[in-house]
């Protein structure tokens, strides 16, 4: 028991360094797990740091105008009745347009990049959605591992390798999200998608569909596995019976 | 009135300028048709508000009219109270329900319509306009 | 009271009324009711949301509140409050006696009321009410998994509200350039008869779709038409390029008004003239404009749009909103400022709008909204700027507001609580759900597992919005009491009043203006209790 709550003062910096430390851990944002992900970590915190300089800018201008310029009893007569400053008006549009266009072609480069389909992936992934679960099949080596909003299935990706995905739709829209790769691609009727993705940690990752498609959407989850490249072939050649 | 056709012309320009961009990033079919369609619109607005300008003299344009001056304008229909809106209101709500339920529906609901409409009509035959009158003021006089 | 008839009953001189104010106080109280239901709706989801895979609530019902709640918010809440509101004050700001379609103004009330009164029905139906999402996208919304007549009483109710819009937004376009009083130049207008002509413009350009869609799809569910279906030559997206094209300036035509109505009151209560009129006015046409041309940003994660011309256009309207915010600083800036009721709202908006329009930049750019998109940082984002924003705006209009349209005063320390509950409230519920995004959680979810931050986090949004409940309770409480009170109000009950509104009494009569002050500025009715400051002005 403490005898005071002065002692518990020292622990306190402790425990909010150990718990936004814990959170911070599980923020896919600052650990990404793939070399896509790294890319757009940076547009992440770039855009994080301008919109962070623009809301203290403003908040401030607000705080300080009504501390500053709050009616008080004794005051009378009217404020200065200008309604009109034509350089702080221009520059009104001009800064922000600046910081606009700076911050689009960040994003528009990076975006770039990321979309690319590079030319000869390692692995090839078809991944099909629909009411309400995926499966996914590997082309070339026969394995298809489909799942039921119970039993979640598992897609395995080598680490360190590109790996080409294809989405497709059985009957509604539905949108495959890998939170820990920051990235996701609807899976739509009548329309086949495809994206790249190199993972870089390994371990066991939540994917989710992240478009509504009506009853178990919410269930509609898959894990995907991250195993050193030996292991991926492995299993592969198993036709994906080898342990993981 | 010169603000109502710089408006429109503007939002002609802009909606042209728009589609004409947007075809050639994207080629894509449907919002070409969107963003013309708007195009299109914005030009005819543009457009007829370009000719009635040169007709217009409001009251309201006139930055130092006075009420006197302005004696005898029209300030349009006022109407105190009428049935009929509420018809319509119903009577659509009828002919929608009707295309999922029941042709009969649709017939009735259409009728029904017509007739408010018709009564609309004749309604406005009636209803007297007001106008500003010579000194300060808004009452009605006719 | 406004237009007591002698020999006809209340109850008919409501249900045939076609006068402006009435027809305004019609669409405000009506998205009153649809408020409190909706709110409530609210109040379920976060309760099921408290805890993990909790099971307050059925996926089946679930799925309807959720549908319901973003419906009757967007459609019969923000947006109808704005034109009730523009409804009654339009013609007083400008001098008029009326609308110029008096009877056509009583169509779309009415049109309003029942499309709303349909849709709520959806959930009397046989298998439940709609359960597509607002969005109701193709082909979960059709007739294959959306069997029921929910869906279809969804559509017509929405078919209507989209007719009742077009129609006020006519009246309120002609009203505005035909209508204005001698003096009355366009230049003179109150900033927020111009967001309302910026808006109604919108509404000409994007409810027309909306209905295209809304009849393609009645059409694909009843009539053997296959627009949305791929399997017979049909195109899931064209349906969200149509949706969209309305959907996204629909959000605009549920704030703009609401940036009229802050820069009314920020200018009253600062003692100061609206900073920057012209550049209000310029940018709510660049915002109506752009408007138009970012519909697909809500499309990003397709991949079958033109990515980079969305992103440049979105992120273009962050300037002219820009714009709007330092004009409101600016009013303030050295003025005299009264903290009243609707002032608190005005500034609790603009400290919440400004977190929405900078996550709305975020997620303009398409690498970020891989990640955000369809996620728990949406619902954030649209929550701040709907909510936070668009809500405030309405609270602190109906403070404002209110003893002109009721001539009954709500009571200032009530109002105050109010502001404080629901600033408070609003953020506990709202600002973790950037958290939850961040992490993974999906939206439109009925639940989800015990991973990482999510229960805390959850549970805390869920307290928030008990204590915005609190909030809501005692808005009510305020108006009941404050009306059973019948103090009598001045025509300029906040002693400071800038447009023609406050030159009447409390409430109007029956054709609006006994007298007019002379109109040589936008502030007449300043002008009036000011000649020793008036200047020739244009």
């Amino acid at each position: 028991m403490v005898a005071s709550l002065a002692e518990l003062y020292p622990e306190v910096p402790f425990f909010i360094g150990y718990w936004l430390g814990k959170g911070c851990r599980r923020m896919p944002v600052l650990y990404p797990a793939s070399l896509q992900a790294a890319d757009l970590r940076g547009v992440w915190i770039i855009f994080s740091a301008a919109g962070l300089l623009v809301a203290i800018i403003v908040y401030a201008l607000i705080f300080f105008s009504i501390l500053r310029w709050r009616r008080r009893a004794h005051d009378s007569g009217v404020p200065p009745q200008f309604k009109t400053n034509a350089s702080i008006e221009i520059t009104s549009v001009v800064i922000p347009l600046i910081m606009v266009i700076g911050l689009f072609y960040i994003s528009y480069v990076r975006e770039g990049v990321v979309d690319f389909l590079k030319p000869a992936p390692y692995a090839v992934v078809n991944v099909r959605a629909f009411r309400w679960a995926w499966s996914f099949s590997y082309p070339g080596h026969g394995i298809v591992q489909a799942g039921t909003p119970q039993s979640q299935p598992t897609l395995v990706l080598p680490q360190g390798k590109m790996t080409q995905i294809n989405l497709y739709s059985d009957d509604v829209d539905h949108s495959f999200w890998v939170p820990a790769f920051l990235f996701k691609r609807d899976a739509l009727p009548g329309y086949t998608n495809h994206f790249d993705v190199t993972p870089t940690q390994l371990g066991a990752f939540r994917g989710v569909c992240s478009e509504y498609c009506g009853l178990d959407h919410a269930f509609m989850t898959f894990t995907v596995r991250v195993v050193p490249l030996a292991t991926y072939d492995r299993w592969l050649a198993s036709g994906g019976t080898a342990a993981l | 009135m010169k603000t109502f056709v710089a408006l429109f012309i503007s939002s002609a320009t802009f909606s042209a300028s728009v589609c004409t961009i947007y075809w050639y990033s994207s080629h894509e079919y449907a919002g070409l048709l969107l963003l013309g369609l708007m195009t299109l619109a914005m030009s005819f607005a543009a457009g007829y508000a370009f000719l009635a300008e040169r007709e217009s003299h409001l009251a309201g344009d006139n930055p130092q009219m006075t009420h006197q001056q302005a004696a005898g304008e029209d300030l349009g229909i006022v109407t105190k109270e009428s049935a009929w809106p509420i018809v319509v209101a119903f009577s659509v709500l009828w002919l929608l329900i009707g295309m999922v339920w029941s042709d009969f529906m649709i017939f009735t609901g259409v009728a029904a319509l017509l007739i408010a409409v018709w009564r609309l009509g004749a309604e406005s035959a009636r209803i007297s306009h007001r106008r500003i009158p010579a000194k300060d003021g808004g009452k009605d006089i006719t | 009271m406004v237009g007591q008839r002698g020999n006809r009953s209340v109850m008919t001189a409501w249900l045939t009324a076609t006068n402006h104010k009435k027809i305004g106080i019609l669409y405000m109280t009506a998205t009153g009711f649809f408020f409190l239901i909706a709110g409530v709706l609210s109040l379920v989801i976060r309760a099921q949301l408290a805890q993990p895979n909790a099971n307050l609530v059925s996926p089946h019902v679930y799925n309807q509140i959720f549908t319901l709640h973003g419906t009757a918010m967007i459609f019969f809440v923000i947006a109808p409050f704005g034109f009730g509101l523009a409804n009654f004050l339009i013609p007083l700001q400008i001098g008029a006696p009326d609308m110029a379609f008096p009877r056509l103004n009583a169509v779309s009330v009415w049109l309003f009321i029942l499309g709303g009164l349909t849709v709520f029905s959806g959930v009397f139906a046989q298998g439940g009410g709609a359960f597509a999402g607002w969005t109701a996208f193709a082909p979960l919304s059709g007739i294959q998994i959306a069997t029921g007549v929910g869906e279809d009483l969804w559509i017509i109710g929405l078919l209507m509200a989209a007719m009742s819009s077009i129609l006020v937004a006519i009246n309120f376009v002609v009203t505005t350039f035909l209508y204005r009083a001698p003096g009355m130049t366009m230049w003179r207008m109150p900033i927020f008869t111009w967001e309302m002509l910026a808006t109604s413009l919108m509404i000409l350009m994007a409810f027309p779709p909306l209905s295209a869609v809304l009849f393609e799809l009645l059409i694909d569910r009843h009539l053997n038409g296959h627009f949305f279906d791929p399997s017979h030559g049909g195109n899931v997206v064209l349906y969200q390029h149509l949706f969209w094209f309305f959907g996204h300036p629909e959000v605009y035509v549920m704030i703009l008004p609401y940036f009229g109505v802050i820069s009314e009151i920020v200018a009253v209560f600062s003692g100061k003239p609206i900073f920057g009129y012209v550049g209000l006015v310029l940018s709510a046409f660049a915002i109506a404009g752009l408007s138009m041309g970012v519909w697909a940003h809500h499309m990003f994660t397709t991949g079958a749009v033109a990515n980079g011309f969305f992103a440049g256009m979105s992120f273009l309207i962050a300037v002219p909103t820009g714009v709007k915010f330092f004009n409101w600083i600016g009013t303030m800036w050295r003025g005299s400022i009264r903290l009243t009721t609707p002032m608190l709202f005005t500034i609790g908006f603009m400290l919440n709008f400004l977190i929405g329009g900078i996550t709305g930049v975020m997620i303009a750019s398409p690498p970020i909204d891989y990640h955000a998109e369809d996620s728990y940082y949406i619902v954030a984002h649209f929550h701040y700027t709907l909510g936070g924003g668009s809500l405030f705006a309405l609270l602190a209009a109906l403070f404002f507001w209110f003893p002109k349209i009721f001539g009954v005063k709500l009571d200032e320390r009530l109002g105050k609580w109010c502001f404080w509950c629901m600033l408070v409230g609003f953020n506990v519920t709202f600002l973790p759900m950037h958290l939850m995004g961040l992490e993974g959680m999906p939206r439109r979810v009925v639940t989800y597992p015990a991973v990482g931050d999510l229960p805390w986090l959850n549970l805390l949004a869920t307290v928030g919005s008990g204590i915005m409940a609190i909030a809501v309770v005692l808005l009510v409480v305020n108006i009941v009491v404050s009306s059973l009170a019948r103090e009598p109000v001045a025509d300029d009950p906040w002693e400071g009043g800038f447009s023609l509104e406050w030159a009447t009494s409390s409430p109007p009569p029956e054709f609006n203006f006994d007298q007019l002050p002379p109109i040589r500025s936008e502030r007449p009715v300043w002008d009036m209790h000011h000649p020793e400051l008036v200047t020739m002005q244009t």
